[in-house]
């Protein structure tokens, strides 16, 4: 069986891990805030060839 | 900008996914097969085990591990198939943290399994506090720069801690678990060996596998070769299940029956969804209906032999638990025996001492009543001493205490004289007693010849006993390269049942009926002293009331 003090760091550690995740989700998913990197010259060929 | 986001996405004519992982993205349905044989593979093992004891450590972690690696799964599916960016970051970024999450599970994991108790605060520190950068970072461009539009994969652009820092660690969780593995392995015994090697071998192959598939996706972009980790799973459940059924590991006992049924099961479900031509899919459907029957039938009788199997180890226990406390008993009623026959011996002696002092005359002249009575007691007296040194010779061949001087002797002429010795006996009852050889002597046998004197008396005391008419006729003739002495009477006889009972102790055959004396010891030794001499004694008799031949066999000295 776990000790008073392991379960406590674990508890800690995994709140930590739904905290980071749940920013995560409110950064991607919710105000989807994120660099989106693209190649405009490959782009642009590729709209002239469309 | 925005409208050119829009129409490159539209250049790659992504497929729109449904319920998150169905899509034509997915390039076969071989992947489909392969995530969902591994998800629920992971799944299912890590429930069993969870569910069969929850209190358990081990079974806690194991159970947290499967479930993370199944997520992973889910995920990664999720990332074949969606064409949403905000997906793909969100579900990559998750797949980055829970990816060492799973090492350092494992690490956590071999320990208890291993040291059969839980791990220090401070080594679950060293474990988990590597993973804090990522925790931390998770949704900072140190894990995802960004959604790379640069083709269409549908890619991200890893950041420095997803690249290097995760990996690193990774590879330092799995050398961690190499070197515990052979500490412990130095130390162990041998049977703990063997579950260590295979309960490691199957832990490090999957995470080797996870970590060279996810790096070389990482490093070159070749996510088809990513997929190698998932094949780590079913490596690690073949090693696990053999742990479970050989050592009997997480208290599962019947994993081997309820895991083929339902992989078999599951295997005909997948063959449901791939096959697309309809006549094959109602034979599977039916194959599936069967499968499941057979299986829940398979499962209810292999879970009654396993019951009946645990009844008959714990009914195995109790009785050589029993048998211990009957051996001690034993040993204490020959030792009970033993100390109360040598306390009856000394106030006998006396009796027989002083008796025989009276019919010398040394107490003055007696009456003939007080001779006849003295007599008696001294007859007594004579009978109880015979009694009382059968019980103590019992109980010194019980204890392995007997002891025999062994000489080389004539049996033919022991025969002989005990018979003389004896005879005044049978006359008195009006019975014949004669001795008869096969004129091949001298009949030389190597032997204790008081023991074995004792033997010949009772065997010619019981025929005259137990003869009311006719005779007796006493014997010893040759028979290969053996005495044989044998003692036979035109007596009472006896049943097959009396006969079988006869040469054991305190059995009197029908001496009760008959109304005669004796422990009923007598055949007993004679049997245990033949025994020794390495012969044999046994009985014939035709019936009852047909008389009988009790016999003797011996090694003839040359």
């Amino acid at each position: 069986m776990i000790d008073k003090k392991s379960k406590l760091f674990l508890t800690i550690f995994f709140i930590l891990v739904i905290i980071s995740v749940t920013i995560t989700f409110y950064r991607y998913l919710i105000i989807k805030k994120f660099t989106i990197i693209t190649d405009e010259e490959a782009f642009s060929q590729s709209l002239l060839e469309k | 900008m925005e409208t050119s986001i829009q129409g490159f996405i539209n250049i790659c004519q992504w497929d729109t996914a449904k319920y998150l992982i169905i899509s034509n993205n997915v390039f076969g349905t071989l992947i489909y097969y392969s995530h969902f044989f591994a998800l629920v593979l992971s799944l299912t093992i890590g429930i069993f085990v969870f569910f069969k004891d929850k209190k358990s450590l081990v079974n806690q972690l194991l159970f947290i591990i499967t479930l993370l690696f199944s997520s992973w799964v889910f995920f990664d599916l999720i990332l074949w198939s969606t064409e949403k960016l905000e997906y793909t970051m969100f579900f990559w970024s998750v797949i980055i943290l829970i990816e060492p999450l799973i090492y350092a599970l494992c690490v956590y994991f071999i320990d208890v399994y291993i040291s059969k108790d839980d791990i220090s605060l401070t080594k679950k520190f060293g474990i988990f506090i590597p993973l804090l950068p990522i925790i931390i970072l998770l949704p900072t461009k140190f894990i995802l720069h960004g959604f790379d539009l640069t083709n269409c994969n549908r890619d991200v652009s890893e950041g420095f801690i997803s690249i290097y820092y995760v990996y690193i660690i990774e590879i330092i969780y799995a050398f961690w678990i190499l070197l515990f593995v052979f500490k412990k392995y130095i130390k162990a015994s041998k049977e703990m060996k063997k579950q260590i090697i295979f309960i490691s071998l199957g832990i490090i192959l999957f995470l080797l596998s996870f970590v060279s598939g996810n790096i070389i996706g990482s490093l070159t972009d070749n996510w088809n070769l990513a997929q190698i980790g998932l094949f780590g799973m079913p490596i690690f459940v073949g090693f696990l299940a053999y742990t479970i059924v050989k050592f009997k590991s997480f208290n599962i006992k019947m994993f081997a029956a309820q895991a083929l049924v339902f992989a078999l099961g599951f295997l005909v479900l997948a063959i449901l969804f791939i096959r697309k031509i309809e006549n094959v899919r109602v034979v599977v459907f039916f194959t599936l209906i069967f499968v499941i029957i057979l299986g829940y039938l398979l499962i209810r009788s292999v879970k009654k032999e396993v019951k009946q199997r645990e009844q008959l180890e714990i009914l195995s226990e109790q009785l050589l638990v029993a048998n211990d406390k009957l051996k001690e008993l034993d040993k204490l009623k020959t030792e009970f025996i033993s100390l109360a026959t040598h306390q009856i011996r000394s106030p006998l002696t006396a009796i027989k001492g002083y008796a025989s002092m009276i019919l010398d005359g040394s107490y003055g002249e007696m009456t003939p009543k007080v001779k006849e009575a003295v007599d008696i007691i001294m007859q007594s007296s004579a009978n109880l001493a015979i009694t009382i040194e059968d019980f103590l010779n019992v109980s010194k061949i019980e204890s392995g205490g007997m002891k025999y001087e062994k000489v080389n002797f004539d049996m033919g002429e022991l025969a002989n004289s005990m018979m003389k010795g004896i005879a005044v006996n049978a006359e008195k009852k009006g019975l014949k007693i004669a001795y008869t050889d096969d004129k091949t002597g001298p009949y030389i046998v190597n032997g204790d010849q008081e023991k074995l004197r004792q033997v010949v008396l009772n065997f010619i005391d019981n025929s005259i006993k137990y003869t009311k008419t006719g005779g007796v006729n006493v014997s010893v003739t040759r028979v290969g390269n053996k005495v044989h002495f044998a003692v036979k009477d035109t007596g009472m006889g006896m049943s097959p049942e009396t006969k079988a009972k006869l040469f054991h102790k305190f059995s009197r055959g029908d001496g009760q009926r008959m109304n005669t004396t004796g422990s009923g010891l007598g055949l007993y030794l004679a049997k245990e002293i033949a025994k020794a001499h390495g012969g044999d004694v046994d009985v014939e008799s035709e019936g009852e009331g047909k008389g009988s031949t009790f016999y003797m066999d011996l090694d003839a000295t040359k």
